[in-house]
């Protein structure tokens, strides 16, 4: 079994606190950083229960990703350091898939949307996590690993580094990194594209680390500064309430299955898209990207008909 | 007993940074009507109001709309708004208590909203919106029988 704490993000605690005073200050001071009392209490709860919840299912995910190692993994990678280097690569672009599909698929959303339902965008952002992870089991997408022959242990350290990576760039207290950083890591400016509901920026910046993944596969939006971000979700919650904001896309799933007329319409309220609907009564961010450009071919045509 | 003193330290910390952010940002917001208009047909270009409702402690806006189906709502969340287009029907009783009007609605994300009306005819159109959902409930019992 590899020797590598499994219990970093215990450890990180201190210093999460420590850089949110910091921010509070320096961002205060230049007017970049805002914080909000109730907000800042409600991401907090949501981190520090992130951290017991999913815990009472850690046997279920433990359990199984050492079953699978354990019996059906093609090699043994052992824990040498390429091992541990190729283990971080790999974690985080797996990671970059489970955080694609948790906005691409309504049951990982059920989970995810609670990252995402703060109208702030500051380092208490960061911490705002689901209760509710493995419910969604985003967990098994980074299975693949363990048949290859990554001990699961890895790739847990490997995923808690990974999510420690992702708290520093949660602030407006930093505009841009140096270029050559900007082009390969995840920054700051990447990443408030990706807490955006401008339908420009919907859908884009999925990276945990390396921005790298999202300019592979299509995802990449820049930040433009003259389209400012509006952070939140399509339709904010209208309560700080943790339990609701933990369980409320969940209820709405749920809501939605006592109304669906076939098996079909069960399996894409929680497969398809969040707000796909059959009538398509709501949004999807695709039809929401659409209606946008619609509006811009159509301002755009206006413009040239006066000219 | 590690686990409890971390428990304890993140629960002093959370407390600590609330703290901090209070001090730091203290809550001045308000909403008025201008600005609860503004953000409302922002993302409701296409709605037609009627009447406009906006409560004392600026805190909430209601707004009726042509389409009676419908309700346009404005929320002060902190410091920041939630701008929410609901069914009529998803009004589902009030709470009166003097001058204040616990609006309830079937929305899990938006349980109820609050309103400080001293006009009477206000206070008279919003508790009109919860005696609709008492009928709407009603109707539906009397359907069901
Ligand atoms: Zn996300
Ligand atoms: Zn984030």
């Amino acid at each position: 079994m590899p020797d590598l704490p499994q219990n970093i993000l215990d450890f990180a605690a201190p210093f999460f606190i420590a850089l949110i005073i910091l921010e509070m200050f320096l961002g205060r001071r230049n007017g970049s950083v805002v914080y909000d009392a109730k907000d800042t209490a409600t991401s907090l709860i949501m981190g520090l229960g992130s951290t017991i919840f999913p815990a009472l299912f850690g046997v279920i995910v433990v359990g199984s990703s050492l079953y699978l190692y354990e019996n059906f993994r093609l090699f043994d990678l052992g824990s040498g350091w390429l091992t541990l280097i190729v283990a971080f690569i790999m974690t985080d672009f797996f990671y970059y898939w489970i955080h694609r599909f948790g906005h691409r698929i309504r049951w990982f959303w059920a989970s995810h949307v609670i990252h995402h339902s703060s109208q702030h965008y500051n380092l208490s952002t960061a911490l705002r996590q689901t209760w509710t992870g493995p419910i969604s089991m985003g967990f098994v997408v980074y299975m693949p690993l363990y048949l290859l022959g990554f001990h699961p242990f890895i790739v847990f350290f490997m995923h808690a580094l990974n999510l420690i990576y992702q708290f520093w760039f949660h602030t407006e207290a930093i505009d841009k990194c140096p270029n050559w950083f900007e082009a390969i890591m995840n920054t700051p400016s990447h990443h408030r594209v990706h807490h955006s509901t401008n339908p420009e920026y919907l859908d884009a910046n999925y990276a945990g680390v390396f921005i790298v993944w999202d300019k592979l596969f299509g995802t990449f939006v820049p930040e433009d500064k003259s389209n400012p971000c509006r952070y939140g979700l399509v339709s904010n919650l209208g309560t700080f309430n943790p339990i609701r904001v933990a369980l409320h896309e969940w209820v709405a799933i749920f809501k939605d299955w006592r109304h669906a007329k076939n098996l079909k319409e069960v399996m894409l309220y929680a497969l398809a898209p969040p707000g796909w609907t059959p009538d398509g009564s709501r949004m999807t961010s695709d039809m929401i990207k659409a209606e946008w450009r619609e509006k811009q071919l159509a301002i755009a045509n206006e413009k040239k008909e006066e000219a | 007993m590690a686990k409890l003193l971390i428990l304890a330290g993140s629960i002093l910390g959370i407390a600590l940074l609330v703290v901090m952010a209070k001090y730091l940002w203290p809550s001045r917001s308000a909403l008025s009507k201008e600005h609860a208009l503004r953000r409302y047909t922002h993302e409701n270009p296409d709605d037609k109001i009627s009447q406009t409702i906006v409560s004392n402690d600026a805190g909430a806006c209601l707004f009726l709309l042509e389409d009676s189906h419908y309700l346009g709502l404005v929320y002060l969340m902190g410091d920041r708004l939630t701008v929410r287009r609901i069914p009529r029907s998803d009004v589902s009783g009030a709470l009166v208590n003097d001058n204040n009007i616990a609006l309830t609605l079937n929305d899990f994300t938006m349980p109820q909203i609050t309103f400080t009306l001293d006009s009477l005819s206000d206070r008279q159109v919003i508790a009109g919106l919860a005696s609709d959902a008492i009928l709407h409930a009603q109707n539906k019992e009397v359907q069901n029988a």
